[in-house]
């Protein structure tokens, strides 16, 4: 049985034009070869 | 051989770690190739219009490697067929960004672009379907489901608009419209979580009311809810004996109208017509007086000139042609020589003057004078015979025909005669005119002077007469 209630808190706004670009900047855009790239600087600074 | 993700420099394919800087290359690799299978898979997921599974291998694909062009390019177009196309619009900025040159984003950018209001009308839907769930949450499920259907009218393919609409329907017991918007939903997006669910429950209740209404029609609605451009409008549904049923007066009133209608056409719209046919009668009339005294005038026109033709005809009629009038020329010659005149005449007035030449011109003149000299003498003879005899109307009529060829006559003597006959034959007025013409040209001789006395005498006579009338 579906609550009404619940089912609703699943909907959330839409993106609206104006947000786009505030969106487009914000956006964490880290990805897992940054990762790699920020461990390996770890690993040689460690070294150093 | 490959470049450092890290440093740059050429490493071997194989190479577990770059030689120069010490980065994990096969970590690296690793990385690439996970990222190459999540978009592999999202792109065959995109296929089967698995629009949400698309959307979660894309985004893990772009989790590995965030510079996967294609993977984005793709997540874009995938939230675009979702109905998200701000969505859509961000991926493909973002793309452009990471790869500026020879990019499709560009190609996809440029078409939301060059439609015109396409960015309007995206914004409207989205700010619509915000407004819908803001209206759910406080409750104004009618306001919502008007917003939604608007919404859908924008932007058709807006998953999330076509589940919540289903979601509202649940919750008031529709579950056919419920089944028919998550059907449309499912079309979009063939294996959406939210959509199966609803779908199953949508199924279920379907199924449980199939089974405990078998024999009963499905209870409609007790209202009609119908689309009038932006507008969405509730009535109570009726059936049409029972809207006629409610509708007497109305029907009253159009037997009213009819009949008011019928009224109008009898008082009105006949008379003007019947105006408007005498009118183009009465102007036909006109137009066709016009024409027969048009006709009548060129008659008369015509007439007049016939009656000129004949006159000339008449002039020339019995005058005979050149070799004709030379003929009857020498006739009225011969018969002057042989001295009768009459004969010498009667020629004389066949003859056409106009077609002779000169000789013969003067030949006519010299018979004709002739002619004329005889008859002046013969009628001026038998004149003073009848004047004598007591004839005076015989007189008048030779000494007129003397008069009318010389009126100089024997120096004015038929010309006084003529008076003098008049005058005994009673007509004053006459005997008055010639005696005045006497005195005038002859005003030194005696019958001059006689003439004179003779018109005082009969003007003094004849003013008397009327003075005793």
């Amino acid at each position: 049985m579906i609550d009404f209630d619940e089912e609703l808190k699943k909907f959330k706004p839409s993106m609206e034009v104006k947000e786009a670009e505030d969106a487009i900047q914000n956006k964490d855009l880290t990805d897992m070869i940054d990762i790699l790239k920020q461990m390996t600087s770890d690993h040689q600074s460690g070294k150093n | 051989m490959k470049d450092c993700f890290y440093c740059g420099s050429p490493v071997e394919d194989t190479a577990v770690r770059c030689p120069y800087c010490g980065a994990h290359q096969k970590a690296y690799r690793m990385i690439i190739a996970s990222s190459n299978q999540a978009y592999n898979e999202g792109l065959a997921r995109a296929k089967r219009h698995d629009l949400s599974g698309a959307m979660i291998c894309l985004s893990r694909a772009l989790r590995y490697n965030k510079k996967h062009t294609d993977a984005r390019n793709l997540l874009g177009l995938v939230y675009m067929e979702f109905g998200e196309p701000v969505l859509a619009l961000r991926e493909w900025v973002i793309s452009k960004n990471f790869c500026p040159e020879d990019n499709e984003a560009d190609r996809y950018l440029d078409m939301v672009q060059r439609k015109s209001g396409m960015f309007d009308r995206i914004d409207n839907a989205t700010k619509k379907f915000n407004q819908a769930i803001a209206y759910c949450q406080d409750g104004n499920y009618d306001l919502a489901r008007i917003q939604l259907k608007r919404v859908l009218s924008a932007n058709p393919k807006m998953v999330r608009a076509h589940q919540l609409l289903a979601l509202l329907d649940i919750r008031e017991g529709k579950y056919q419209e419920a089944n028919r918007s998550l059907s449309a939903a499912g079309r979009i997006d063939s294996n959406n979580a939210l959509t199966t669910c609803y779908q199953q429950e949508v199924r279920a209740h379907l199924a449980e009311a199939r089974k405990n209404h078998k024999k009963k029609k499905p209870q409609q609605s007790q209202v009609v809810d119908f689309t009038d451009g932006n507008d969405t409008v509730r009535m109570p549904r009726q059936t049409f004996i029972e809207a006629l049923d409610n509708s007497k007066s109305g029907l009253f009133n159009i037997l009213i109208g009819a009949v008011i209608g019928v009224l109008v056409c009898v008082f009105l719209v006949v008379p003007t017509m019947k105006q408007r046919a005498n009118s183009d009668a009465a102007s036909a009339l006109v137009n066709a007086n016009s024409q027969a005294a048009s006709s009548q005038s060129n008659a008369n026109t015509l007439k007049e000139q016939v009656d000129t033709l004949k006159k000339k005809l008449d002039k020339y009629e019995g005058q005979a042609d050149v070799k004709g009038s030379y003929e009857q020329l020498i006739t009225a010659w011969n018969c002057v020589k042989e001295e009768d005149n009459e004969a010498a005449s009667t020629a004389l007035s066949k003859v056409n003057k106009t077609l002779l030449d000169t000789n013969g011109k003067s030949i006519y003149e010299e018979v004709s004078k002739s002619v004329d000299a005889k008859l002046m003498e013969d009628k001026y003879k038998e004149g003073r015979q009848k004047m004598d005899a007591g004839d005076y109307a015989g007189a008048i009529d030779a000494f007129k025909t003397v008069i009318k060829i010389d009126d100089t006559y024997e120096n004015g003597d038929a010309l006084y005669r003529l008076a003098e006959s008049f005058e005994k034959n009673g007509d004053t007025d006459k005997a008055i005119k010639y005696y005045s013409k006497v005195a005038e040209d002859y005003a030194s001789f005696y019958k001059g002077r006689n003439s004179a006395k003779k018109v005082e005498l009969l003007q003094a006579a004849s003013e008397k007469t009327e003075t005793e009338q």
